[in-house]
């Protein structure tokens, strides 16, 4: 993921800008913000890649501010990745000890502790109490502390008075290969006093549907799909149908032959989030010739070519929503700020859906209702 | 009347009206309208597709074939109600943890979806040219809308002015 900065933190007219900030290809996992007093603390962000492993925000767990429990699927079992935010006056630590939940399937608890010790913290030459209680936590939920592969300073001052600490942690699965292995990246904490942290948790394999079979519009291969699919209805023999088993028989076949035809004119199409409905055949031969030449004019002709491109699509797209289909005030929905939203499981009869058959059978309920009333 | 006719009589036996086999001309014109953009069902075809097919007069036949023998054996084939479901979120809902935020679509065979268009055609010709249902009915009716609900009340509503009468209106929804 890259950290990008915003360039101000209010808006044109002066208002602050609140919130999570979106990325079309990050799924945002936090809490609604209540108020501007009581500003978001953790998120989760979840690469759109991942999402076929069905990451949900478990507020009915732990209802806190400064936690967020995501849970997600992998081969049919629950696994949990824990975001915590611990203010100085360890507050969130406490409502963890009072709350005293047991979850299995944890694979990481991390973030920032607020909280100085030895154990974690060479320089520092003190052991507080809080520590144990933290530890008592981590044990509950059968982790363990990760220890960096680096070690480095989590927490960088402003003054460059040495007073740089590690109160950023990482708690892994006990006995998890990848404890003691996360890397702490003082190079990358940009406007922020904290450094970022990284860790590599293998899950295990699990086929993510990225692609999918398509045949394009006006193409070839729609042609040759067209006409492969007459002489398949043509071939039919409708003689003999005379009864129940042999109409079946022909529907099927008729079924069959049109899948078969599909399966060898479709190809496989990545899919993505990003519209390229103003891609034609050009920038294709413009992009392949940057590939080739690696020159920065190629490279400048081409992109002014896709945003001129990409305005006249949308001009025309605007025009077509504003005259022809005469709403207006569906263009609202251009300018207004793109929020995301947030994951969390849907809920039927107070019960959160885990599993694709609970989901099955909330829709069927919640859309069928009214055949059985 | 009450007296000669009871609610649990059965009902005589009706004249039935004949079936006749379909014409290339209805499915011609069932398709004119169809969504060339609507989303692929589970048999892989798009409606521009069908339109192309069935300039062929010998595609055609085939498909009319079919669907007279679904009439003449009164059997709708198990492939025809094969259905892709789809569940897409309700744009700009605050909260997408219940149900109520989704809308489910279910995608079917299209060329099911053509003989289900010319039965519904035929059935609408035959009851409103046979005057089989009440004309007060006035959804799903072509060329009835809600404009005609509206004008019906209003009417109503006129005529009860004259004699200096009130109206009240009791208003449900069947689901």
């Amino acid at each position: 993921m890259t950290l990008r900065t915003i360039s101000s933190s209010e808006n044109l007219e002066g208002i602050p800008l609140l919130g999570v900030p979106s990325y079309p290809n990050w799924l945002t996992s936090a809490r609604e913000l209540c108020s501007p007093n009581n500003s978001l603390r953790v998120l989760v962000y979840i690469n759109i890649r991942l999402s076929s492993l069905c990451f949900f925000l478990q507020k009915d767990i732990f209802n806190h501010r400064d936690i967020l429990l995501v849970s997600f699927f992998n081969n049919n079992s629950v696994f949990w990745i824990l975001n915590i935010y611990s203010d100085s006056l360890y507050s969130t630590l406490k409502y963890l000890k009072n709350t005293e939940m047991n979850i299995s399937n944890l694979l990481i608890m991390t973030g920032d502790f607020n909280i100085r010790d030895n154990i974690w913290d060479p320089s520092f030459p003190h052991h507080l109490v809080i520590s144990d209680d933290l530890m008592t936590i981590v044990d509950l939920f059968n982790l363990e502390l990760s220890f960096p592969a680096n070690y480095v300073p989590t927490r960088y001052s402003d003054l460059n008075s040495g007073s740089n600490s590690v109160i950023y942690l990482i708690f892994l699965q006990s006995g998890s290969t990848e404890l003691n292995n996360h890397q702490i990246h003082p190079d990358l904490y940009l406007s922020s006093d904290h450094a970022s942290l990284s860790v590599m948790i293998v899950i295990e394999d699990e086929n993510i549907n990225e692609v999918k079979y398509s045949i394009a519009k006006n193409s070839e291969e729609e042609a040759n799909f067209i006409k492969k699919v007459s002489i398949a209805i043509k071939t039919i023999d409708i003689l003999n149908l005379l009864n129940i088993s042999k109409l079946e028989e022909v529907v099927n076949l008729l079924a069959s032959s049109i899948n078969s035809v599909w399966n060898k004119n479709s190809k496989n199409v990545k899919i993505t989030k990003h519209s390229k409905s103003w891609w034609n055949e050009e920038y294709n031969y413009a992009l392949n010739n940057y590939r080739t030449t690696r020159s920065l004019e190629v490279w400048k002709t081409f992109k002014s070519k896709v945003k001129s491109s990409k305005r006249n699509f949308f001009d025309t797209k605007i025009q077509e929503i504003a005259n022809e289909r005469c709403g207006p005030w569906e263009l609202m929905n251009w300018v207004n700020k793109h929020k995301l939203p947030t994951i969390e499981a849907i809920k039927y009869n107070g019960q959160q859906c885990f599993k694709l058959g609970d989901l099955w059978n909330t829709f069927h309920s919640t859309f069928n209702m009214t055949l059985h009333c | 009347l009450l007296g000669q006719c009871h609610i649990l009589d059965e009902i005589g036996d009706k004249l039935t009206l004949p079936w006749p086999a379909f014409l290339k001309g209805e499915f011609r014109l069932a398709i004119i309208n169809c969504n060339n953009s609507s989303a692929l069902g589970p048999n892989k075809l798009l409606w521009s597709h069908l339109k192309i097919i069935f300039k062929d007069d010998d595609c055609l036949n085939i498909i009319i074939n079919i669907a007279n023998m679904c009439i003449e054996l009164g059997y709708w084939p198990s492939h025809f109600k094969r259905s892709t479901t789809i569940v897409i979120s309700k744009p700009n809902k605050k909260s997408y943890n219940l149900p109520k935020a989704f809308r489910p679509i279910v995608l079917l065979n299209i060329v099911c979806k053509l003989i289900k268009k010319v039965i519904g055609e035929r059935l609408q010709f035959n009851i409103t040219s046979n005057k089989f249902i009440h004309p007060s009915q006035l959804g799903g009716l072509k060329f009835k809308s809600t404009i005609d609900a509206g004008v019906a009340l209003t009417h109503i509503i006129h005529t009860g002015w004259i004699k200096n009468l009130s109206t009240s209106t009791l208003a449900f929804d069947i689901a």
